[in-house]
């Protein structure tokens, strides 16, 4: 059963076909800029960029799954493409087109055994959010209790592994390195992951332990509710960030939400060593209540212990400023080489690593950040190019959902315009790592 | 006196019980229309469990829903006939379930064509035995039409012709001719799906492809569009640029 081509050369023939296209408008306009003594006009830039990105946010929401999480994950998370495509990629975190209602009362009774309206005093057959590998249907449990019903959309896991050896192919192409395919796995399995609700059941239990309180809300599971592929949670009820600043709000509710943002990713830093690794605006709400409701844990990440205690190492050894620290470390990080045959090399993505790095501590230098200052933007954003743009990637395959996370957490600072006080985050954050050396 | 009260009491605990009895064969009975009647019958034929329901007769039908051969026979004219009021009750059953269904009325087209096949081969697989062994000599393989097929064209009628947005010009080809040929394409999608016992995804694919390309055309309004053009054309006066002598013209020109 589908709503989407599920077949590999479906699949590909609709990505080489949407590739082609854009490919070609980019070749004209390239084209047209070169007999063009005046230059390019900037709104005409701009609309040419939102025209493409807004044909391949169509093709690719059709594909959903796999294809549609790699393009946003690279339009979204390491700032290749222009802003345009950011702006029209970003609906896909929670509004790509919804399935077939038939499709999704057929998928509920094989999953649950009944139908819905059977199942549910109320059941809303429109999906309130629909992203890559699922869609998100309200309704309320017969006990009264007001629930989201999260389905995933049939044959998705089925094309993981032929989107992602597609992906794979491209990025052995455009980049030499020793690690693709460690990459690629860690990435497979986390899309293996996050296609499977039973995992994510147990993190919402998890989650919902540990950071439930005055500050944070997090969904309660219901299993007798839920099968690997339907997912039913208690409702949170509140505003997308996308919302949330869609009503302009003032300075003072922005600082607080980005507040609760700095405080909930800092408070994940502690024994479990596990991240919501899915950090963008669809995936938080700021509550009625004033809490920060935590929507969706499919792409959690649990890191041993190694690689968590150094990557945590990184803000007091960045703090102190020791490079020989430092290369100790980012050796072990899997970011240098210190055996390298080309020390020039190695010296130049260590500066390369350390400015980047001494950027994202900067916050923690201060008693009051403000993330709207657009030269700390405009700096971070050509630093995360230029680190993408490397001809060989490097790093522990741990980097790639780690620093989602906390890259996510820096954009939707950014977005908000927030201006935070980073200190409890880092007295946390470095009495764990104190306790961590000492222990 | 206390024997007088309890010969009382049984006589009027007789007379219930008689009553009762009497209400019961009533209410076996009191279907007025006959569709109601064919479904009790079935029902009832479903309930008595499974057997070779090919050769069931008539008269074994009456036996085992306890009803009179002469009122089976108002319904049924031959095993078939049973056969056939038994696929066109699934499609009652599911009439009467989709008014349960939230929302319903503003299901697309293809999403109501695509509810139906899915629901329906949910229902057929409830009464699997029945179904496997009835399906293709009863109802596919069958010479005549069956009044099952004639339902299903009923029903897929209903869904066009309640929903508001249909192309015009989709809506004037939508003739009987039309549903009987969906109504037949649905047949044989169900017989496919009952010989090869692996297939249930591989049709439910095929239904929901099929489905959203119907929805897909049916929705589309090109022709509503072109029509309106030409109607702007002839009305405006433009077509008497477009004249025979014109159009060679044209034509040798090119």
């Amino acid at each position: 059963m589908s709503d989407f081509p599920s077949s590999r050369f479906e699949r590909t023939a609709r990505i080489a076909r949407a590739g082609m296209r854009v490919g070609k408008n980019y070749a004209l306009q390239h084209f047209r800029n070169r007999m063009n003594s005046n230059g390019v006009d900037e709104t005409e830039r701009k609309e040419f960029h939102s025209t493409n990105a807004r044909y391949l946010y169509d093709e690719f929401s059709k594909l959903r799954g796999t294809a549609l999480k790699l393009a946003q994950t690279l339009s979204l998370d390491h700032g290749l493409l222009p802003e345009e495509f950011v702006d029209v990629m970003s609906q896909a975190q929670y509004q790509v087109p919804p399935i077939n209602r038939a499709l999704v009362r057929q998928t509920i009774k094989n999953e649950l055994g009944s139908y819905p309206e059977e199942l549910f005093r109320e059941f809303n057959t429109e999906a309130v959010a629909a992203a890559s590998i699922g869609q998100v249907h309200e309704a309320m449990l017969p006990d009264g209790r007001p629930v989201v019903v999260k389905i995933q959309y049939p044959n998705v896991r089925v094309s993981i592994g032929s989107d992602l050896s597609m992906a794979k192919l491209v990025f052995k192409r455009m980049v030499k390195s020793a690690h693709t395919d460690e990459y690629f796995l860690e990435v497979y399995d986390k899309m293996m992951e996050e296609t499977d609700y039973h995992h994510e059941a147990e993190q919402i239990t998890r989650f919902r332990e540990r950071y439930d309180n005055h500050l944070f809300s997090i969904p309660e599971f219901v299993p007798e509710f839920s099968t690997s592929s339907v997912l039913t949670m208690t409702r949170t009820t509140g505003e997308h960030l996308g919302d949330f600043l869609s009503r302009n709000p003032d300075q003072v509710e922005r600082n607080r939400y980005g507040q609760l943002l700095w405080n909930f990713f800092h408070a994940q830093i502690n024994d479990t060593q596990t991240l919501h690794a899915d950090a963008h605006p669809g995936n938080f709400m700021l509550c009625h209540d004033g809490r920060l409701g935590v929507l969706d844990f499919g792409c959690i990440k649990e890191c041993p212990t190694d690689f968590f205690t150094d990557y945590v190492s990184l803000l007091p050894l960045h703090l102190d400023g020791d490079e020989d620290q430092l290369w100790k470390l980012y050796d072990r990080l899997g970011l240098v080489n210190q055996d390298s045959d080309d020390m020039t090399y190695e010296r130049s993505f260590f500066e390369l690593c350390k400015s980047f790095g001494d950027l994202v501590i900067s916050p923690y230098q201060e008693h009051s950040f403000d993330f709207g200052n657009r030269e700390f933007s405009e700096t971070y954003t050509s630093l995360v190019k230029e680190a993408v743009g490397q001809p060989e990637p490097r790093g522990s395959h741990h980097f790639i959902y780690v620093t989602r996370a906390h890259i996510g957490l820096y954009r939707m600072l950014m977005k908000l315009g927030a201006v935070i006080d980073p200190r409890p985050g880092k007295k946390h954050v470095l009495e764990w790592w104190e306790n961590r050396q000492s222990g | 006196m206390k024997e007088v009260t309890e010969i009382l009491e049984n006589m009027n605990n007789d007379r219930d019980r008689e009553t009762g009895r009497q209400n019961a064969h009533a209410d076996m009975h009191k279907h007025k229309h006959p569709e109601d009647q064919e479904a009790y019958l079935v029902d009832a034929l479903l309930k008595a469990g499974q057997r070779d329901y090919r050769k069931l007769t008539l008269s074994e039908l009456a036996q085992i829903t306890q009803t009179p051969l002469d009122e089976i026979t108002a319904c049924f004219q031959s095993t078939d006939d049973w056969i056939d009021a038994f696929y066109c009750e699934l499609v009652q059953q599911y009439q009467v379930m989709v008014e349960r269904v939230p929302d319903f009325e503003n299901y697309t087209v293809g999403e109501k064509l695509l509810n139906f096949c899915l629901t329906s081969m949910d229902m057929m697989r409830d009464h699997e035995h029945l179904v496997r062994s009835t399906y293709h000599p009863f109802i596919l393989d069958r010479f005549t039409s069956t009044r099952f097929e004639h339902v299903v064209a009923d029903l897929f009628r209903g869904f066009t012709e309640q929903d508001g947005r249909v192309a015009m010009s989709n809506q004037l080809l939508l003739v009987s001719p039309i549903y009987t040929w969906w109504s037949r394409e649905y047949l044989h999608m169900i017989g496919y799906w009952l010989s090869h016992p692996e297939s249930d995804h591989q049709v439910m694919a095929l239904a929901e492809k099929t489905t959203s390309l119907l929805n897909e055309i049916l929705y589309n309004g090109v022709f509503d569009r072109a029509i309106d053009l030409g109607k702007y054309l002839f009305e405006a006066g433009f077509v008497s640029a477009w004249t025979p002598v014109s159009v060679i013209r044209k034509f040798l020109r090119f």
